[in-house]
């Protein structure tokens, strides 16, 4: 402790006016770039026809996780009639190695539901996996076509219902993901 | 003239009245400066006799018999003192303070000095109104002041509004010093434990001048009472319980005096709090229950022309947030808007999951004065260190990192001189503020607002001249402001853009009294407030609303560090009315706020994201018009019948774009009568009050543009996800009563809330989206003093 002239040393008012000094000339670090880690870049459904023919693959890419998506294909066409083996893959592409979300989801099953809605267009999904509690979870899918017709939009919504579960759509709980994509069923 | 008419008078009943009683009560009358008041009354309202302070200030009353007598002194502008003297009685020194509330029966008077502007429009809760409401945050308790209201999101998080302003517009002044908390969230609550309190005030006008920018829209003063510096242990225990979401809340003071080595007094006080889920009418709100552990302790020295305070408190809270309200998307949002309830609803517990708010806020202050021949020299210090940590429902396992994470330490200096010469008397003064703002790493999420270093410097005087039936007064103030962002371009560059705003603030008023029963105040504020940090760097997805927003110098998805900031200025003007007689008291006031450059949240099109289209708000400025009116009337109809009435309403026009603002309190209209007794038995001050408090329908609404249509609304318009909910009227009832218990005495109420256990929803409850308000509630509040020595001070040296 430096000393003072005695007449400040006395003086009580002096105590906080040397905290105040202190905390000026305390330096502050310079904050880092945060890395989100909750970021799903990259939705990715591999379809594969069951008794052979086209692979197709829809992907939903998203560079930095907040807009402005890149949709591929423009629009998938699924052949009439055929029965698709669906695999869902979800990857945040911002940090190196590109981390694969699909385990996490994999891994807290019974925590997320992956609900899908059809528009304008003749297919059927239905489920192929299920949670520890015998709910479905989405990640395998089957996709069943009907009959040709116009461009439509499969919806697919990934919720996230930790404690609340009950294998229904959309149940409580909130989206972490939520994706359109254009098909179009063809001869 | 009048004062030597009423002087004969008083001496003419003085006479009439004289027996064979010899003793005389004799004293001198003086302001808190030491000033004289010549004229102010001194009234034994038992013997009906009284008199009136000779132009020194000196009074006597003779003829008196001994005894104890109940002494009241009043002067027009100071606040009414209550004495209780024994005779035969030395001479008395009787210290009036001065009071902006002196007209009876309108707003009671407080206990403190006032720390703002005579001329303002300004509401004290005291103790009394206090109790029956103990344990409720404080943005609830407030919200019984015409004019003030609260931004909730759900039942436990209140956000104090004031004639439509909030958050960095409101000034929240705790114990002295400014508090300084993550205010610039809509969901945050001021970080105050109640308990603490004795007194609040709140103040309607701008009071920039003494406290800076931050007071634009008003202050709210929350009070601890004085320490008292009588020797002799004394306290008191506080319990409550409340049905609705089966709360248990305990708090107790204990304080003393001691004499060695110099005049000193110390108070320890602490509070615990725990409750569950609220309840709806309807349903469980999941996931709502808050508790709290607080503590305080203060210890003060006085010695002849000098004193100095030592304070510190601890305040700890965990508040949950209603499940159903966390949404991941629009499309969520839709659901929710579009359900009669809430997704989520479970079973009552106390178990608070995420998403949740952890804050713990602690202060230090050190306040020191001292008498000098020129006035009072006062000083004071108060450190603050806030953190706030909000916790959301995250994957892997990621739920028990927080999602916000916030260290916020703050440092203020003020130092004021109060002085007199003749009939001018004011303070002049300086505030020094540091504020050092860090997001503590390890959340895995960008932060919402950036880290900041604030240093401010203002410098003020407010002077006031009384004159009669007149007080003017006057004020002006200079601030600079230095601000230094730390935050991050897109390309993940730090960025260190600083800032250093030049601003000053005005202030006249006047206060006027017609006669005893009439005064009409007047003041009108002038301020500037740069924009906050929160309001320039703000980036990112808020989960509550499901949008997205951007800071004012956002520019694309990057920062534009180098365009101009404009700060708000804003002319606020109220004008009170107050007219008082035996049977009516009746207090209107008119106000109007323009403000230039006002900041606020303008909808900005829409992103589409991997969680669907998100609603893009951008901060940006308009001028902006509030006016309203708040009216209180009182109706004493008989001894024991009162009626109380209370309206506000409120005006808000966004005036460039010619629309209307959001969040804005819709009119309400208050009605309470009460039927008291003064003792029945050996119960003191019985009470039954019915209350039917009516909330009507926000008319003034934005434009209701649904969830579901947000990707298709490319306007620039202010809109709301829903329309605004209908109208409401509630019934509450109250009763209370203090019974004797041995030396001391335990004062019991009950009370219940929407008795008849209605469904509605709050326009100001931001999570009237997703849920109900609370439905009936029952709460029973009992306080046991353990007062031994209830002397009122006498002979007080000011």
């Amino acid at each position: 402790m430096k000393t003072f002239p005695r007449s400040l040393k006395t003086d009580l008012t002096i105590l906080p006016i040397l905290i105040l000094a202190v905390t000026i000339a305390a330096c502050k670090d310079d904050p880092q770039p945060v890395n989100e880690e909750e970021v799903i870049t990259t939705v990715i459904v591999d379809l594969v026809p069951r008794s052979g023919g086209n692979e197709i693959q829809l992907k939903w890419y998203d560079e930095s996780g907040d807009g402005n998506p890149v949709i591929t294909p423009s629009v998938a066409t699924l052949i009439t009639g055929t029965l698709y083996d669906a695999q869902i893959t979800l990857l945040n592409e911002t940090v190196s190695p590109v981390e694969d979300i699909t385990e996490e989801i994999a891994s807290e099953g019974d925590d997320h539901l992956f609900c899908f809605s059809v528009a304008g267009a003749d297919v059927t999904v239905a489920y192929e996996d299920t949670d520890e509690s015998g709910h479905p979870i989405g990640l395998s899918t089957t996709w069943t076509t009907g009959t040709g017709g116009d461009e439509g939009t499969l919806t697919l919504v990934l919720r996230h219902q930790p404690g609340q579960k009950d294998g229904t759509c959309p149940g409580a709980g909130e989206t972490d993901v939520e994706v359109s994509f254009p098909i179009q069923v063809i001869e | 003239m009048r004062y030597f008419l009423l002087l004969f008078l008083l001496q003419a009943s003085l006479t009439a009245a004289g027996q064979s009683c010899t003793l005389a009560l004799g004293g001198i009358v003086k302001d808190a400066d030491g000033k004289v008041l010549p004229g102010a009354t001194i009234w034994i309202a038992s013997l009906e006799k009284g008199i009136v302070a000779s132009p020194d200030g000196l009074f006597e009353i003779n003829a008196l018999c001994p005894g104890k007598y109940e002494v009241e002194v009043k002067f027009v502008g100071y606040e009414t003192k209550r004495l209780s003297i024994t005779l035969p009685a030395p001479t008395v020194v009787i210290v009036l303070h001065p009071a902006i509330e002196v007209l009876h029966g309108v707003t009671v008077e407080g206990q403190h000095l006032r720390q703002h502007s005579l001329s303002q429009s300004a509401t004290i809760l005291t103790a009394g109104d206090l109790a029956v409401n103990q344990g409720k945050p404080l943005g609830e308790i407030l919200q019984t002041i015409p004019g003030v209201s609260a931004m909730m999101t759900g039942p436990a998080v209140y956000k104090p509004v004031i004639h439509g302003l909030h958050g960095q517009r409101i000034l929240l002044l705790n114990n002295g010093v400014r508090q300084d908390g993550q205010q610039w969230g809509n969901e945050h609550a001021p970080e105050i434990d109640t308990y603490i309190a004795s007194e609040i005030e709140v103040v309607k006008g701008a009071e920039t001048v003494r406290y800076g920018a931050d007071a634009l829209g008003g202050v709210v003063i929350v009070n601890p009472p004085p320490l008292s510096y009588q020797r002799g242990l004394r306290g008191e225990l506080n319990t409550g319980f409340v049905s609705n979401n089966r709360m248990g809340v305990f708090s107790g003071t204990l304080q003393g005096g001691f004499a060695q080595p110099e005049k000193g007094s110390w108070r320890l006080q602490g509070t615990v709090k725990k409750g569950g889920d609220y309840h709806a009418a309807k349903y469980n709100l999941s996931n709502t229950g808050a508790e709290e552990i607080d503590f305080s302790a203060a210890i003060g020295f006085k010695k002849d022309e000098q004193g100095v305070e030592f304070f510190v408190s601890s305040f700890n809270t965990t508040i949950g947030i209603l499940r159903s309200a966390h949404t991941g998307s629009l499309a969520d949002l839709q659901r929710s808007v579009e359900q009669k309830s809430p997704a989520y609803v479970d079973d009552f517990t106390y178990r608070i999951d995420n998403p949740r708010q952890q804050i713990n806020h602690h202060l230090i202050k050190v306040s020191a004065f001292r008498h000098t021949p020129i006035g009072k020299l006062t000083f004071l210090y108060g450190g603050q260190f806030n953190q706030r940590k909000e916790f959301d429902v995250r994957r892997g396992g990621r739920s028990n990192k927080p999602s916000l994470s916030l260290d916020l330490f703050s440092h203020a200096v003020d130092v004021s001189l109060d002085h007199t010469l003749g009939k001018l008397s004011g303070s002049a003064g300086l505030n020094f503020t540091v504020k050092d703002n860090t997001n503590v790493p390890g959340t895995g999420i960008t932060p919402l607002i950036p880290d900041y270093d604030q240093t401010s410097a203002g410098l003020f005087i407010l002077e006031k001249l009384r004159t009669g039936k007149w007080l003017f007064e006057g004020g002006v103030r200079v601030d600079h402001q230095h601000l230094k962002v730390m935050t991050f371009n897109q390309a993940r560059e730090l960025l260190k853009p600083a800032y250093d705003f030049h601003f000053f603030a005005g202030m006249l008023g006047i206060s006027y009294y017609f006669n005893s029963q009439a005064r009409l105040i007047s003041n009108i504020g002038m301020s500037t407030r740069p924009p906050h940090v929160s309001e320039l760097y703000s980036q990112g997805l808020h989960h509550g609303s499901a949008s997205i927003e951007q800071g004012l110098l956002g520019d694309g998805d990057d920062w534009n560090i180098t365009s101009p900031v404009r700060m708000e200025h804003a002319w606020k003007w109220v004008n009170t009315l107050q007219l008082t007689n035996e049977k009516v008291a009746l207090e209107a006031s008119l106000h109007v706020n323009h403000i230039d450059n006002f900041v606020y949240l303008q909808a900005a099109g829409t992103r589409l994201t991997i969680r669907g289209y998100f609603p893009f708000f951008k901060f940006n400025q308009t001028d902006a018009l509030l006016a309203g009116s708040d009216v209180s009337f009182r109706w004493t109809m008989s001894k024991r019948l009162t009626y109380a009435g209370k309206f506000s309403w409120l005006y808000a026009n966004d005036l460039v774009q010619h629309d209307r603002l959001p969040f804005m309190p819709p009119p309400t209209l208050d009605n309470t009568i009460t039927l008291a007794w003064p003792a029945v038995g050996k119960l003191k001050d019985v009470y039954f009050a019915l209350g039917l408090p009516v909330a009507f329908k926000q008319n003034r609404a934005p434009l209701t543009v649904y969830p579901e249509d947000i990707p298709d609304y490319d306007g620039h318009k202010n809109f709301d996800y829903m329309p605004a909910p209908p109208g409401y009227a509630l019934v509450s009832a109250e009763m209370g009563t203090v019974f004797p218990a041995g030396k001391h005495s335990m004062t019991v109420s009950i009370k219940g809330e929407n008795l008849l256990n209605t469904s509605y929803r709050n326009y100001m409850n931001r999570l009237r989206y997703f849920a109900d308000d609370i439905g009936r509630n029952i709460s029973i509040r009992i306080k046991y003093d353990l007062l031994k020595n209830d002397k009122p001070e006498k002979n007080q040296t000011p």
